[in-house]
């Protein structure tokens, strides 16, 4: 696929996903960027605000698998990964793939369940294949976890630990709609409606060469050591108990690489930094004397829109 | 006229310009060696210019009748060329003064102010090569050049309002830099004139022709005024003593210049019979033999330019060295150079200061030493009455010298006007009526004896450690042949501080003396001797600064000066340090910052429209991306999106896309940045 013939494939990509989820065009674009970066996204927000129908209209749109898991307390690793079982006929055991198998992969309220599943998925989530019973499978290729959580209700959640927060490329929040497009979702949808009917614009391979393409996106020195500089002082930042870690700075290069290929450029300028920066790394910081939460998100939020205005930015 | 009509400021401005123009060419010509011819010539081009200029004749008609006067200016320089200064380089400066004074006057675009810069630099060196007031033409050529670039800066105004955006300035900066130039010329002007008193009026008229020209040192000692030549202090010598006689101060020695046997009654002239060439090897000279016994000192005396061939020199000249050509010694015993005049001269000097067998000594007294003017009888008797108790000719010359001390008034303002009225009317005079008198009345009692002239003394430069002799500090005293040898009476009071032409340079006048000493020292006569002496020179430097710091730190040593050093020296030099980061332009440190981060600073368009958004405080933190600024402009006017986001475009593929633009996208980009910039300045909405 050619450099132009990608980007207009993509643009057509995120109108699709677009016309599902009306008027959250940045929320979109980020989360496209991360999926074609092959960043993994947590979506963190109210109940009914679109994380499903994101999920979904993604997976639709590539002409991918897609598979949701329902995370609950009592949910076992194996439910998530697979089992092997014995099958009779060839006298052996077979494995059942559990529903990780999949493009893309909708997590849904992965605080709610235990430890266990958790890292299980992660572990997928890093490693991008399962090992079960000393047997190791490797996962589709494209594949991509969306997780949601709720991060209002604590009761009963056992929230993520900052390594495994780590493995998420990109955290969004997808806030209420504005108010045409909440006029216009009024208008049009009933409680029956659903969005599956969006036409696939890719296949799964194409994606893979998109993302071949990336790589072709110059990040100039500057960009680079901008990058560098914003990860750096959110480490020497005295309200910050833990700064973004290097994992951080790939995937913000990555995601800003995307974000620029998706605004049909072959070159990330500031902008694209500045602009997917406190999505990638917003949940990697932690505030101090906040244990975790709400309150603990937005003073990460806004401790880095402080460093984003004081790292100068390269001209 | 284009601007003219629609901007009468601008006309007015440009007014001011042509008169600083004017002001500083007169300034150049007046002190350096521009001959008057070319002045003439570039104020005339310049008045015609501007007469034509006034009367709002077309540009294309003009522009024609430039011709004219760049043939007046070939004329100027011709003339000056050959009936001038005769110099090559003068001519060729004049001519192009005059040119440049025309395309001035006749401006046809921006690229002419450059030339002017261009030009005012040339003149500068011709000025520089020439002219002792050295300041002056820096002074002059900082002063025109920033005319000119005012004069560019005003053109390119002038050319961004007719629309051409090729060359923008911003607004008013023509008007500041016209502002500056003028404010800091007369500062300039006033700070020289304080701080040099060499630069007087009477130079100026000179130069003008209204004075007769003065030299405090001549072939003829005339009782005439010398109010001039006293007051004149144009530097004839600074002397350095690498080796001084123990105890003397260099205020009380006597540079002497000739020696002058014949009086007619009014004025004493030198006799130019029985010259002898001095023996030389290569660039030594050997004055005399090499006495024994003796003690020889030396100075090293630059002479400045001089239209007399006479060679100065200090005691009794045992050796000289350097490029002096031949060297003459006539019968009084006076050096002089083969040439009538020379240009600065450098020499080493080495001398003794008791009678040896030196030129003085070993030429004998002549009839002519002897000789009084006809009717000197009145001379003879008061001769006779003065030295009526000596008994050798050393008591005689004692007690004549003596008559002098009492009864007798210094003054340069109300003068003898003979020798006779001197000695016994008015008993009022200079230096000249002093010796005059002393040696007068030693020829009637019987001692030979004559008038010799040169300097007494100097200012002493505490700077740069040597001697500043002034035309000032001209003077005549009498040599009297006793015991087979020259000695040298000083029949003169000492005026020291009592002089009524004592003038003491201030400290920035003498930094600049010894600026101008050290550059002819180091600079136009530096050879290959000096530079062993330096290394030996700093070798014992070296040491004694050893020795100094040995004693400070040995017991019972000066502590106070090292310690005051330790506890002066380091917040000097941290004061020093913040001063500068202080004063460090922002653009600097803004470049510096950029280089600590590994970026490379943007190119002219792109930094200028940044600087004109942040003016505009549409850049609210560092963090703000240009891209940012912009969007939050085009917001106010709208209008401005479409060039914003085709500039955003290009200035992004340039800043941060793989490959740079390509020469016709940068030129578009530049022009859309200052387009952008003009119209982000401009005040109020659209």
């Amino acid at each position: 696929m050619e450099f132009g013939e990608a980007q207009s494939a993509i643009r057509r990509l995120r109108d699709n996903v677009e016309s599902v989820l009306l008027g959250k065009r940045e929320a979109v674009e980020l989360a496209l960027s991360s999926f074609l970066a092959g960043g993994h996204i947590l979506l963190e927000d109210l109940p009914g605000t679109g994380k499903t129908t994101l999920a979904r209209a993604l997976a639709a749109s590539i002409s991918g698998s897609f598979r949701r898991v329902q995370f609950t307390s009592d949910l076992l690793p194996q439910d998530v990964l697979g089992v092997h079982i014995f099958d009779a006929e060839k006298r052996g055991f077979t494995f059942s793939p559990g529903p990780l198998f999949a493009n893309i992969v909708l997590a849904d309220e992965i605080n709610r369940s235990n430890p266990r599943a958790q890292s299980a998925l992660l572990e997928a989530m890093s490693e991008r294949q399962v090992t079960v019973d000393n047997r190791t499978y490797p996962l589709p290729d494209p594949f991509l976890v969306i997780a949601t959580q709720n991060p209002f209700d604590q009761h009963g959640t056992y929230p993520l630990p900052e390594s495994q927060l780590d493995r998420f490329n990109l955290r969004l929040r997808l806030s209420y709609p504005d108010r045409n497009s909440e006029l216009r979702l009024i208008r049009e949808n009933n409680l029956f409606t659903t969005r599956d009917g969006i036409p696939p614009v890719l296949r799964s391979d194409q994606v893979l060469e998109c993302r071949s393409l990336l790589n072709r996106v110059t990040v100039r020195e500057p960009v680079v050591s901008y990058i560098h500089r914003i990860v750096e002082a959110t480490r020497s930042h005295p309200a910050i108990r833990l700064g973004a870690s290097p994992r951080g700075a790939i995937g913000l290069k990555s995601t800003s690489q995307a974000l620029a290929f998706l605004s049909g450029r072959d070159y990330v300028v500031p902008g694209d930094v500045k602009k997917t920066a406190s999505a990638v790394l917003c949940h990697r910081i932690f505030p101090k004397g906040s244990s975790g939460g709400e309150a603990s998100a937005d003073a990460a939020a806004a401790v880095l829109s402080e460093i984003l205005e004081t790292v100068p930015a390269p001209v | 006229m284009t601007g003219r009509t629609a901007a009468s400021r601008t006309g007015l401005l440009w007014w001011v310009l042509r008169a600083q123009w004017a002001w500083g060419l007169l300034l150049l010509a007046l002190l350096t060696e521009v001959s008057r011819a070319a002045i003439l010539a570039t104020g005339a081009a310049f008045l015609a210019g501007g007469i034509l200029d006034r009367a709002g004749a077309q540009r294309a008609g003009l522009h024609r009748l430039t011709v004219p006067f760049v043939a007046l200016a070939v004329a100027a320089s011709a003339a000056d060329l050959f009936l001038g200064s005769g110099d090559f380089l003068f001519a060729v400066s004049v001519l192009v003064l005059g040119v440049q004074s025309v395309k001035f006057m006749l401006p046809k675009n921006p690229r002419d102010g450059w030339q002017l810069c261009a030009i005012s630099f040339l003149e500068f060196l011709a000025a520089a090569g020439t002219t002792t007031e050295i300041q002056f033409a820096a002074f002059s050529v900082v002063y025109l050049g920033l005319s000119a670039g005012g004069m560019w800066a005003l053109q390119a105004w002038q050319g961004e309002e007719e629309g051409d955006a090729a060359r923008t300035v911003r607004p008013r900066f023509a008007a500041k830099l016209l502002l500056l130039t003028t404010a800091g010329g007369i500062l300039l002007t006033a700070v020289l004139f304080a701080a040099t008193p060499r630069i007087g009026m009477g130079q100026i008229l000179r130069r003008l022709g209204r004075a007769d020209g003065i030299t405090g040192f001549s072939d003829t000692i005339s009782l005439r005024e010398v109010t001039a030549v006293k007051a004149d202090r144009r530097v004839v010598a600074r002397v350095e003593f690498p080796a001084m006689p123990p105890g003397a101060s260099p205020l009380s020695f006597l540079l002497r210049g000739a020696s002058y046997p014949r009086f007619d009654g009014t004025a004493w002239k030198r006799t130019w019979g029985g010259r002898q060439r001095v023996l030389r090897s290569g660039f030594h000279y050997l004055v005399s033999p090499l006495p024994r016994n003796t003690r020889l000192f030396t100075a090293e005396i630059t002479l400045e330019a001089m239209d007399n061939p006479a060679l100065f020199v200090y005691g009794n000249p045992v050796q000289l060295e350097g490029s002096l050509g031949e060297i003459w010694e006539d019968a009084a015993g006076s050096l002089s150079l083969s040439q009538p005049g020379h240009t600065a001269l450098r020499y080493r000097l080495q001398y003794s200061t008791e009678p040896s067998g030196g030129p003085m000594d070993r030429t004998p007294a002549t009839p002519l030493d002897q000789e009084l003017p006809p009717g000197s009888d009145d001379i003879r008797e008061l001769a006779a009455r003065v030295t009526a108790g000596g008994a050798s000719d050393a008591e005689k010359a004692e007690l004549a010298l003596r008559h002098f001390r009492t009864g007798y008034r210094y003054t340069v303002t109300h003068p003898a006007s003979s020798i006779r009225e001197f000695l016994f009317s008015s008993r009022a005079g200079f230096c000249e009526h002093y010796a005059t008198a002393l040696a007068l009345l030693l020829r009637a009692s019987g001692i030979p004896a004559r008038v010799a002239a040169g300097y007494l003394g100097g200012e002493w430069s505490d700077v740069g450690k040597y001697l500043i002799v002034r035309q000032s500090d001209a003077h005549a005293w009498t040599e009297a042949r006793i015991g087979g040898k020259w000695v040298t009476l000083d029949a003169t009071p000492p005026l020291g501080e009592g002089s009524p032409f004592f003038a003491r340079t201030g400290t920035v006048g003498m930094y600049l003396d010894w600026a101008r000493q050290r550059w002819n020292k180091y600079v136009v006569d530096y050879s290959l001797k000096m530079q062993a002496e330096t290394v030996s020179e700093g070798w014992a430097a070296f040491r004694r600064a050893r020795t100094g710091i040995l004693r400070a730190f040995s017991p019972g040593g000066d502590f106070r000066k090292p310690f005051w050093l330790a506890a002066i020296l380091p917040p000097a030099v941290f004061l020093l340090i913040l001063l500068r980061r202080m004063l460090r332009p922002s653009s600097v440190r803004e470049r510096d910052a950029l280089r600590a981060r590994g970026e490379s600073r943007p190119p002219r368009p792109y930094a200028r429209l940044l600087r004109r958004l942040a003016a505009r405080g549409r850049r609210p933190s560092s963090g703000t991306t240009l891209e940012e600024m912009l969007l939050l402009a085009a917001r106010e006017k709208p209008p401005m999106a479409g060039g914003i986001s085709r500039f955003l475009a290009l200035y992004h593929r340039d800043r941060f896309g793989a490959n740079p633009l390509s020469s016709t996208e940068f030129r578009e980009a530049s022009r859309l940045a200052n387009r952008l910039g003009r119209e982000i300045s401009r005040p109020g909405a659209s």
